[in-house]
This record gives structure tokens, C-alpha cells and sequence, in this order.
């Protein structure tokens, strides 16, 4: 195998790889479904842009949104899938390794 | 390229968004708290007695939880644990829903409602249709429905994918295990109890009542800390 299919940077997702990504999916998978305000107050994000991550990241199957209506305000509900919690895991491994292995050198 | 800042960045952004979903998630406080007054709530049912009148032609569903061997409870301990029981889930399951929409943040509180009340139609099942010898001496102190409340915890633990709840849900079926195959009484001081035998079955729900009561105020206080910090 070569140093560089070793190299901690190969176990980071392009999708996942992204910080408000990230934090979403790091929200989604202390709970079993979070609503799209608290996370817009959460990450300190625009609704349009959350909303084009969420988008990114249902495209990728890591969630799954669910729109509905708390008495006559609409409310959307975000649930990480199986897939979702298997690439946070992933992810936050690879980051973990690659500062230990930049922090060595 | 990643550097390491900027990977320290992107970690401490996970960390802190995980913190700021679980200190506004609904307090895992509340169900443990519920669950250990409901069995703190059984423990006038199992003073022990002489025999009520009535008590054995009493329907074999009410006296199969507890009523034919808690005399003096008879067969207001079974009618007990079968309302407070799925009482007590039913709150658990609605104030959290309730405090979850609020919040904005959901939690999976429905399995340990479903477990704990399948299970206790499921306990009452077996021993209702002659099957006691299946759980054995478990059904001799008559405390079988703190088992039901062990096996919701697991569900529970299990479904939330909670290393903290896996801990209480351990040892509070340690616990309840106990309770329902020895007499905690026997380890007690001599003075505690002063030979009043009545009261021997009491330490057994007082454990399990510890457990969850106990379990409820370390949650509290560690909820409160994160929420502080």
C-alpha cells in the first residue's frame, strides 16, 4: 500500500467533509429527529443555505427530512439515517487520526 | 489539503454541536424519576400480613402481580402495578413528545413505553396461564413487575444509543433480578428492620427504587452542568 492510500486525507468524505455538514450530522445523531430551526440557531446558518445542505447531504442518503405542521406553523423535522451516523463516525475518525498525525510531525 | 487546524476546527464543531442537541434534548431525568416513585408508590401493597378475606377468589389477573403473596396488599397490588404501570409510560411518552416539539429537538422515548407495557401484558400472560414454573422462583416474592420496568430500560438504552442509560439499565435488572429471587432483608442490620418481618419485602423495592431515583439525580445534575457550561 502507498503513503498516500494511507494517508489519513483518503478516509475524509467529500460530502461530509464540510463544517456545517458536519455539525448537522453531529446534531442529528444525539437525537432521533431535530427540527430545522434549532439547527439554523444552532450553526448560525442562513434558512437558504441550511437548506442546501440538507439537500446535499438527503442527495448523499445521510438524511432524511420529514415536513409537516405543528398546529398551523409549518415545521420540518431532519433524521439521520444508518449511513449518515456510519460517515459522521468515519469522518470523525479520520480527523482525529490526521491531527495526531500532523500534531507527530 | 486538511490541515491540523483546520481538522481541530471542524472536530470542535462536532463536539459542540453534539453538546448544544443533547443539553436541549428532554431530560432523560423525568422517566427514571417516574419509574422510581411508581415503585416507591408499591411499597404500602407488600406490607406483609394475615391473609385479606376474598383474596383468593379474587380474578387470578390481579393477584398474579404480586397480590397472592403480598397479603395485605391482596389484589390492590396487582390492580396497582397494572394502572400505574402503563400510567406512568403514558405520561413518560407524552411529556416527552411534548418537550421535544418544544424544544426542537425529538428524542425515542416510545420503545421504553412499548417494552415496559408489552412486557407487563406479557408477564401477566405467563402467569395467568399456569406457566409460573417457566419463571420459576422469579414469581415467589410476588415483585415480577419490577422485571417488565428492567427490560424498557434496555429497550430504551438500545434505542437512544446510550452508554449512560446502558449503565442504569444494567444495574437496575441486577437490581430488580435480586429483588425478585432474595430478601435484602437478610444483609440488613438486626436494629433496621427490629424483627418486624412485615416489613421484610420493603429493601427489596427500595433498591430498585434507589437505583432509579438515584439514577434520575445523577442525570439532573450532569444535564444541569452541560447546560451550564
Amino acid at each position: 500500500m502507498t503513503q498516500i492510500e494511507n494517508h489519513p486525507t483518503t478516509g475524509l468524505d467529500e460530502v461530509v467533509h464540510q463544517r456545517a455538514r458536519l455539525g448537522v450530522l453531529a446534531m442529528l445523531a444525539e437525537a432521533d429527529k431535530v427540527e430545522f430551526g434549532f439547527i439554523q440557531q444552532t450553526l448560525e446558518l442562513t434558512a437558504g443555505n441550511l437548506s442546501r445542505h440538507l439537500a446535499t447531504l438527503e442527495k448523499a442518503d445521510l438524511v432524511r427530512l420529514e415536513k409537516g405542521y405543528d398546529g398551523r406553523r409549518p415545521r420540518t423535522w431532519v433524521r439521520i439515517t444508518a449511513e449518515g451516523r456510519a460517515a459522521l463516525k468515519q469522518e470523525v475518525a479520520a480527523l482525529r487520526e490526521l491531527v495526531a498525525r500532523l500534531s507527530d510531525l | 489539503m486538511t490541515t491540523a487546524d483546520e481538522a481541530r476546527t471542524l472536530l470542535a464543531t462536532v463536539d459542540s454541536a453534539a453538546r448544544a442537541t443533547r443539553d436541549a434534548r428532554p431530560t432523560r431525568a423525568l422517566p427514571l424519576l417516574v419509574l422510581g416513585l411508581v415503585v416507591l408508590g408499591a411499597l404500602p401493597f407488600y406490607v406483609l400480613g394475615d391473609p385479606v378475606d376474598g383474596v383468593y377468589e379474587a380474578p387470578l389477573l390481579f393477584w398474579a402481580l404480586g397480590g397472592s403473596v403480598t397479603a395485605q396488599g391482596g389484589i390492590w397490588t396487582g390492580i396497582y402495578w397494572f394502572v400505574a404501570l402503563p400510567a406512568a409510560y403514558v405520561f413518560i411518552a407524552w411529556w416527552c413528545r411534548r418537550a421535544g416539539r418544544r424544544a426542537g429537538v425529538a428524542v425515542r422515548v416510545a420503545p421504553l413505553a412499548v417494552a415496559g407495557i408489552g412486557l407487563l401484558i406479557l408477564l401477566v400472560a405467563i402467569l395467568t396461564q399456569s406457566a409460573v414454573p417457566i419463571i420459576g422462583d422469579l414469581a415467589v416474592r410476588g415483585l415480577t413487575p419490577l422485571l417488565p420496568i428492567a427490560a424498557g430500560l434496555v429497550v430504551w438504552a438500545i434505542a437512544e444509543r446510550s452508554r449512560g442509560l446502558a449503565v442504569v439499565s444494567v444495574v437496575y435488572t441486577a437490581a430488580a433480578i435480586s429483588a425478585c429471587l432474595y430478601d435484602w432483608a437478610n444483609v440488613l442490620p438486626y436494629a433496621v428492620l427490629d424483627g418486624r418481618w412485615e416489613y421484610s419485602l420493603l429493601p427489596n423495592l427500595l433498591l430498585c427504587a434507589g437505583v432509579l431515583l438515584g439514577s434520575a439525580a445523577v442525570y439532573a445534575v450532569l444535564e444541569r452542568r452541560g447546560a451550564r457550561a
